[in-house]
């Protein structure tokens, strides 16, 4: 069973490889941790989940860094504007990928996972049924994201 | 030639026609579809030189196609991007007649090395 920094640490790595790859920044900067789950005026998660471990990994962001993400995901210039629908969506396909990467990375360590499709969340998520929450802010050059793992009962 | 990308994800298909240009096809044409289905009913109709598809789609995902297109008969040469990338979904992919597997964040220099053998 791996440990909520053993978690962190590997959706870090997976943050780290799309954040140079896809968005063009440096690996990101953690600024802190917590575990508190923040609103989320734009928020996107996917599940991994296997036949003891149920995880969402998660990233939330404001209305100005979903903005900036999406304009670096697609090499857009610094005016260009995007509707709701292509915000949510880069949100969406950056969350998949940080899924993915956490499952590969994983591969040897744990059970086998599958990764679902990702849903968007816009304002609070309620947690009652989980059992632990892990939220760290990351600096990806002046844009801070915060990327959210919650485990559920029998994945903890 | 003709490349058809088939993504769940606009986002994501707006980044693989990026990486194609920066890989040096850019003088290819490419077409989208954002799901299996549809993917399939172009495929039928445009005949693709080929198919770079998701893994994880809803309504039809990019397994669940090309295991429909094996069976209607229809060829199609087709290699997975997705964000999946362990040994046992490759080894799916293979056995069901994948060229490739690419596993996302995409790079133009990844993506060169697949179809470089396949395109030139």
């Amino acid at each position: 069973m791996l440990s909520r920094e053993e978690w962190r640490k590997v959706v870090l790595a997976a943050a780290d490889d799309l954040a140079v790859t896809t968005l063009g920044y440096e690996p990101g900067q953690v600024v802190s941790n917590g575990s508190v789950l923040p609103e989320m005026p734009f928020g996107s998660f996917v599940a991994l989940t296997g036949e003891t471990i149920s995880v969402q990994i998660g990233i939330a962001v404001t209305r100005p860094a979903c903005l900036q993400l999406a304009r670096a995901m697609l090499c857009m210039e610094a005016d260009e504007e995007l509707g709701e629908e292509d915000l949510t969506d880069v949100l969406g396909e950056m969350v998949n990928v940080l899924a993915g990467g956490a499952k590969s990375r994983l591969a040897d360590r744990v059970e086998p996972m599958r990764i679902g499709l990702p849903i968007v969340v816009h304002g609070f998520v309620d947690v009652t049924k989980v059992a632990e929450v892990d939220v760290t802010i990351v600096r990806w050059g002046a844009v801070e994201a915060q990327l959210i793992l919650l485990r559920n009962e029998h994945g903890v | 030639m003709s490349i058809l990308i088939v993504d769940d994800s606009k986002a994501a298909r707006m980044i693989l026609k990026r990486a194609l240009n920066q890989a040096g096809y850019g003088s290819h044409k490419a077409e989208e579809a954002g799901n299996g289905a549809e993917a399939l009913a172009k495929i039928a109709e445009t005949q693709p030189d080929l198919v770079l598809c998701d893994w994880n789609m809803p309504e039809m995902s990019g397994i669940e196609l090309l295991e429909k297109l094996n069976a209607d008969g229809l060829k199609a040469r087709l290699g997975f991007v997705t964000s999946e990338g362990t040994e046992d979904v490759r080894q799916r992919a293979r056995e069901a007649g994948a060229l490739f597997f690419l596993s996302k964040p995409v790079t133009p220099e990844g993506l060169q090395e697949k179809l470089a053998p396949l395109l030139g």
